[in-house]
């Protein structure tokens, strides 16, 4: 209220002016009906005791003062009525006002915060698309760098690639070579030494068939047309660990003396284990065919 | 110098055959071998009495074995050890000694007075048992047992029945103090021990025949005064005559199914084969040729004979072809043609050779002919052999021979490696004869 006031002061006197105004004009016509038949203003009618003194008063005059003053007094409470109707009126249009004010001042403010909002938002999305867009630019150049490093590292290694390519080419060719020279060589010496080996093998075989004839006692004179294999295990001592008949002659005396001619000579004459040729004889076979001379 | 260059022709094949065959495994050809025979020790039997043992088992065996060609006994004192069962045999003891097969034994015996005799036959680089046999026997019959435990031993090794156990039948002629002769036949075991005269008689007894039961004997005797054919049940000693013609009965000749005999008879003129069955007693003539044809031996399957005959001019084997009936089928075929004179056939048990009296420069030798080759082999060489037969098992052949002109037996195998002489009778020994296996058939 005093906000109004200090705010709409020109209201405020003219308000208070309308009260004074209004409440002298109530006085004034209290007086005026005083006056006339004798009361006094300064006199307190309750007090006196002679209120009355009938005084005839037309009944139409007084119906008329009533209704003068009844109209007079609803004029009043009209005009009063009236005046606290403006009043409210002007109360609420003035409450409106500052309330449409207020809502303005509301808008407003809030207006201008979004706008500061916006601005910022603005500027925010303005700052984070540039960064973005630096960010990407720093990526892209990255990227670039990276493609760029990579392709030069990549044609680095190429080229070295070629370079041990071509220098594995080289060994290679040069290591064919020497393996062919070596194979040859080899080959040279495995001729040679299977030369020897066979030769040594031959000796050694012929060693061990004197030995087996030599112990194998002939069942019969009578063993034309009988034949007789044996597959025979040896050991490096030269001994016969087994005799196995692989293939009878159908005489169970000539497949004796076999088994036994081999076992009798024992221990065969074999190569030693160093000469590497006694594998070749861990098994042989013995055919015995007598032939007549 | 030939062996040496087959040597380096071997030696040159083995390397062309290594070379060809990379990885192949070694092959040794062997197309020669020693003669000779097995080394095998007969380690004498133990025996548990303080008394001498019954009979030296050891010595029986190893002088059969012997006899056979196809062994040679190590002699006892050559022995290292002399172990009774296989548990104590040490092999490389054996080895040493070089022989293939020891045998082990011992005689146990047994309360009632009878032996148990127990052997075990060992394959010395085998290092395995062969054959382990315990016998019941009494002392009468050990040297039997002895030969049954060759026989034993010989088929174990050999694959081939042993003929040990069996026996001989000869005749023996001896002279009193008088000068009267005196003809025995004679039954033997194989090794001439053990003899046993089954006849005898002061008149000429001939030709001794087992019949296939190798219980009776068929021959020729003069009792009579000329010649007849009876047979003689050696057992029982029941004779029975079988043929009493005029002129010559000779060389009987049983069957091998036993129901009929080939023999030799002149009744016709001159000598003839005939056959006769024993049953019907009913002669069937076989040849007819004014040369003598004699010694009919039968072929094992009964469908042949083999005779002697000289109708080429000289003594030669002929075969003729008997149908069922037991008649010939056809004319005689010459078998023998080496030499001019052979003759006495006795057929191995098998049909493959005969055996024969073969004459070569002035001597008379025992000469085998392979039927199917034709291959002709001489096994003997004295002066004067005679009356081949074969043993049982085919391996050996028995023949009177003589020594400082007495008759004497004398063995040889087949293939006239072994040669052994039957020490024993007294007088002179001639026409051995050898008798089935035990137990044969019939």
């Amino acid at each position: 209220m005093w906000q109004q006031i200090r705010n709409n002061p020109r209201a405020a006197v003219l308000a208070v002016l309308a009260h004074v105004i209004f409440i002298v004009i109530l006085l004034v016509s209290f007086k005026f009906s005083n006056d006339e038949p004798g009361v006094k203003g300064t006199l307190k009618p309750k007090v006196m005791p002679e209120v009355i003194k009938a005084e005839a008063i037309d009944e139409k005059q007084i119906n008329a003062e009533i209704q003068r003053r009844r109209e007079l007094e609803n004029r009043q409470q009209q005009k009063i009525r009236e005046q606290a109707r403006r009043k409210k009126e002007a109360q609420l249009r003035e409450k409106k006002r500052l309330a449409e004010k207020k809502k303005q001042q509301r808008a407003e403010k809030k207006r201008r915060q979004e706008a500061i909002k916006r601005k910022q938002k603005e500027a925010a999305e303005k700052k984070r698309k540039l960064a973005l867009k630096k960010k990407q630019e720093r990526e892209k150049r990255l990227a670039e760098e990276k493609e760029r490093k990579q392709a030069e590292r990549k044609r680095i290694e190429e080229e070295e690639r070629k370079q041990q390519e071509e220098l594995a080419r080289q060994e290679a060719e040069m290591k064919q070579k020497l393996e062919a020279d070596r194979q040859r060589r080899d080959a040279a010496r495995q001729q040679a030494q299977r030369q020897s080996s066979q030769r040594e093998i031959g000796k050694y075989l012929g060693l061990i068939k004197n030995a087996v004839s030599r112990h194998w006692t002939l069942p019969s004179a009578d063993v034309n047309g009988l034949s007789c294999e044996v597959k025979v295990r040896i050991i490096p001592s030269g001994e016969v660990i087994d005799v196995q008949i692989i293939k009878s002659s159908g005489n169970l005396a000539f497949d004796r003396s076999v088994e036994t001619a081999v076992y009798r000579a024992a221990p065969l004459p074999v190569p030693s284990i160093e000469s590497g040729l006694f594998d070749e004889f861990r098994e042989v076979i013995f055919s015995f065919e007598p032939r007549d001379l | 110098m030939q062996n040496m260059k087959k040597q380096l022709s071997f030696i040159l094949g083995f390397i062309f055959l290594a070379v060809s065959q990379a990885h192949a495994v070694l092959t040794i050809e062997i197309t020669q071998g020693v003669e000779g025979a097995a080394p095998i020790a007969i380690v004498p039997f133990a025996w548990a009495g303080k008394d001498a043992p019954p009979e030296y088992m050891n010595k029986i065996i190893a002088a059969d074995l012997q006899r056979s060609g196809f062994f040679k006994a190590l002699p006892e004192e050559d022995m290292i050890a002399m172990p009774s069962e296989a548990g104590k045999v040490n092999l490389a003891d054996w080895r040493a000694l070089k022989v293939d097969y020891v045998v082990v034994g011992k005689i146990i015996s047994q309360p009632d007075g009878a032996f148990q005799v127990q052997f075990q036959l060992l394959d010395v680089y085998k290092g395995k048992q062969l054959a382990g046999y315990s016998i019941r026997s009494r002392k009468p019959n050990l040297r039997t047992t002895a030969h049954q435990i060759s026989d034993i031993i010989y088929r174990t090794i050999t694959g081939v029945q042993g003929a040990f156990d069996t026996h001989i039948a000869y005749i023996t002629v001896t002279e009193n103090r008088k000068g009267t002769k005196l003809y025995r036949l004679a039954i033997a075991d194989s090794d001439g021990a053990n003899e046993q005269i089954v006849y005898e008689s002061t008149r000429p007894l001939m030709s001794p025949s087992w019949a296939p039961d190798g219980r009776r004997l068929a021959y020729v005797t003069f009792f009579s005064g000329r010649p007849e054919i009876q047979v003689q049940n050696i057992l029982t000693r029941e004779t029975q005559k079988i043929s009493g013609f005029k002129g010559i009965n000779g060389a009987p000749a049983w069957s091998p199914d036993g129901r009929r005999m080939a023999l030799t008879l002149s009744k016709d003129g001159n000598p003839e084969i005939y056959v006769v069955d024993l049953k019907s007693k009913k002669f069937t003539r076989i040849t007819r040729h004014y040369a003598i044809d004699t010694e009919a031996a039968w072929m094992p399957d009964g469908n042949a004979l083999i005779f002697t005959s000289d109708r080429g001019g000289s003594p030669q084997l002929y075969r003729v072809e008997l149908n069922s009936q037991g008649a010939a089928t056809g004319r005689p075929r010459r078998l023998t043609f080496d030499g001019n004179y052979n003759s006495r056939a006795s057929i191995s048990p098998d049909g493959r050779r005969v055996a024969m009296v073969h004459r070569e420069k002035g001597k008379f030798q025992i000469a085998v002919l392979e039927l199917k080759t034709g291959r002709f082999q001489i096994l003997t060489d004295s002066r004067l052999d005679e009356s081949p037969s074969f043993s049982p098992n085919g391996s050996m052949i028995i023949y009177a021979t003589e020594d400082n002109y007495r008759g004497i037996l004398a063995a040889v195998s087949v293939d006239g490696r072994a040669h052994q002489r039957l020490s024993l009778q007294m007088g002179d020994v001639r026409e051995p004869a050898w008798s089935p296996f035990k137990g044969a058939v019939q």
